[in-house]
């Protein structure tokens, strides 16, 4: 029996730091400015003995039991959803597709913080990290639903949002993003042509312009091996020291040498540990709920509790 | 805009009623469920279970289920996820004909409810995934009436958009 979630009233406190909607006044202010962040984001119940753990397949915030593997409660149902980045984060967006109501939050093992809500008609979602700068992307709506352009942002240290660019029609979809270096780079879709272009901008400088970097890819996925831009047809990471079978949850920790990627395999889902160096898989687990990665150790949630990896010695 | 459709087979017509152990008919049943995509098209979840037959010891039960996304956008990703349980005791077993393989309850006179829960994805652009196996409980004289359930879970992801879209279809 799932409990009874609870919305997040943080956002009551924190949209008047960081939004220029929520900036006038006190808790009435706050709440006829932005009640869709108030009423749609929704974190779990969480019991005793259990943590939150974000579950990239379902794309839901869960209460789970590092013990036994129990999953208490859930963010799920309706059209609402967790985003996070390809790359070590506890930064996500959360919000509802239809509702809207999003905001970008910071996940800890027992509390769920709202870092900065997005406006009422606007929904964000996480394009890149490097566990210090952090970009999102944008996708304002018109009054009907109907969306109206995107732009890439960068979360500043006092939780505002600055503009990087700035994209109007189905020609210009910001799809996926990934930091190497200084360097953003990120993907832009072109329904009309099917084909994705990727471009690069300073990270550190809002002002300038974009550069064209790759242009006709299959797909918009794109990741990095240390200084290296790797890029995707779909079903193959390349660019690296070898070619990766990775269709889209996938994590690069090249620090570590060491891809994780979640994907199933015939019935089951699969956690599988992949060595850059060779593109081999060196672990797999099913049951996977979640997982972290702390120093070299991989922390898998799966169905039946905490297993934990040495990765060093995956990567040997 | 959720567009659910419930059907009941009838039966009958269809030479697919079984008499159950208690007498009650086992009839074919289904359920879609559709859902308006960002950016386009619909997505309809489905899922089909046959009647129940006897083989031998066992109870069986033909199901099928699928994700079909129809419009023009271009697919990233297409799934099923989908769950088929059951009530048993005295150590039976349950299966879905999946790699997986199937679960046994506990040794217990009372009735222990377990689902088994599947995974199938296309990541080729294709704009639909579905997937057909029967589920088995043995010994059937373990199985409680009646209590077969089943869930399957669509989801499309297409180009260019992050949202997911989702749909849930149940018997």
């Amino acid at each position: 029996m799932i409990a009874p979630r609870r919305a997040v009233l943080l956002s009551l406190v924190l949209c008047s730091l960081f939004t220029a909607a929520c900036s006038s006044g006190g808790a009435p202010e706050s709440e006829s400015a932005a009640p869709a962040s108030v009423e749609r984001v929704v974190v779990p119940a969480l019991p005793a003995g259990h943590r939150y753990v974000f579950n990239p397949w379902d794309q839901q915030l869960v209460a789970y039991d590092p013990a036994t593997g129990d999953v208490a409660d859930t963010s799920g149902g309706r059209e609402l959803y967790y985003y996070g980045f390809p790359t070590a984060s506890t930064l996500y967006t959360v919000g509802d597709t239809v509702e809207r109501g999003f905001e970008v939050v910071e996940v800890g093992e027992h509390e769920v913080t709202t870092v900065v809500a997005a406006a009422a008609n606007e929904a964000i979602f996480p394009l890149a990290t490097d566990g210090v700068q952090a970009f999102f992307v944008i996708y304002a709506y018109d009054e009907a639903g109907a969306e109206q352009g995107r732009r890439i942002v960068r979360l500043t240290t006092e939780g505002g949002l600055d503009t990087f660019a700035s994209f109007s029609g189905p020609s210009e979809l910001v799809d996926k993003g990934v930091l190497v270096g200084d360097i953003l780079y990120y993907s832009v879709y072109d329904a009309t042509t099917d084909q994705h272009t990727v471009y690069s901008i300073p990270a550190k400088d809002p002002g300038a312009a974009p550069a064209v970097v790759l242009e006709g890819l299959e797909s918009g996925e794109l990741y990095a091996d240390e200084e290296v831009l790797l890029t995707s047809d779909g079903a193959t990471v390349s660019g690296g020291e070898a070619e990766y079978a990775c269709a889209s949850l996938c994590w690069f920790y090249d620090e570590l040498d060491i891809l994780i990627r979640i994907s199933t395999q015939e019935e089951e889902l699969l956690l599988s540990v992949i060595r850059m160096e060779d593109g081999n898989v060196a672990d797999a687990i099913s049951g996977v709920v979640g997982f972290e990665v702390h120093e070299s150790t991989l922390r898998v949630h799966t169905a039946s509790g905490d297993v934990t990896f040495d990765l060093a010695s995956d990567a040997a | 805009m959720v567009v659910r459709l419930r059907r009941i087979i009838a039966g009958v017509g269809l030479g697919v009623v079984i008499a159950t152990a208690t007498g009650i008919p086992a009839s074919a049943v289904s359920d879609d469920t559709r859902v308006s995509v960002p950016g386009g098209g619909t997505l309809t979840s489905n899922i089909w279970r046959g009647g129940q037959s006897s083989s031998g010891n066992t109870y069986k039960w033909d199901y099928q289920v699928s994700a079909v996304y129809s419009g023009s956008q271009k697919v990233t990703s297409i799934r099923s996820t989908w769950t088929l349980g059951s009530c048993l005791k005295n150590s039976a077993s349950w299966s879905i004909g999946v790699s997986t393989g199937g679960i046994t309850v506990g040794a217990g006179s009372s009735w222990q409810c377990k689902s088994i829960t599947a995974y199938w994805v296309n990541s080729n652009g294709a704009k639909s995934a579905s997937w057909r196996s029967t589920a088995v409980a043995a010994p059937s004289k373990y199985y409680q009436s009646g209590s077969i359930y089943g869930t399957n879970v669509a989801r499309v992801y297409t180009k260019g958009y992050a949202q997911p879209k989702e749909a849930t279809a149940s018997v």
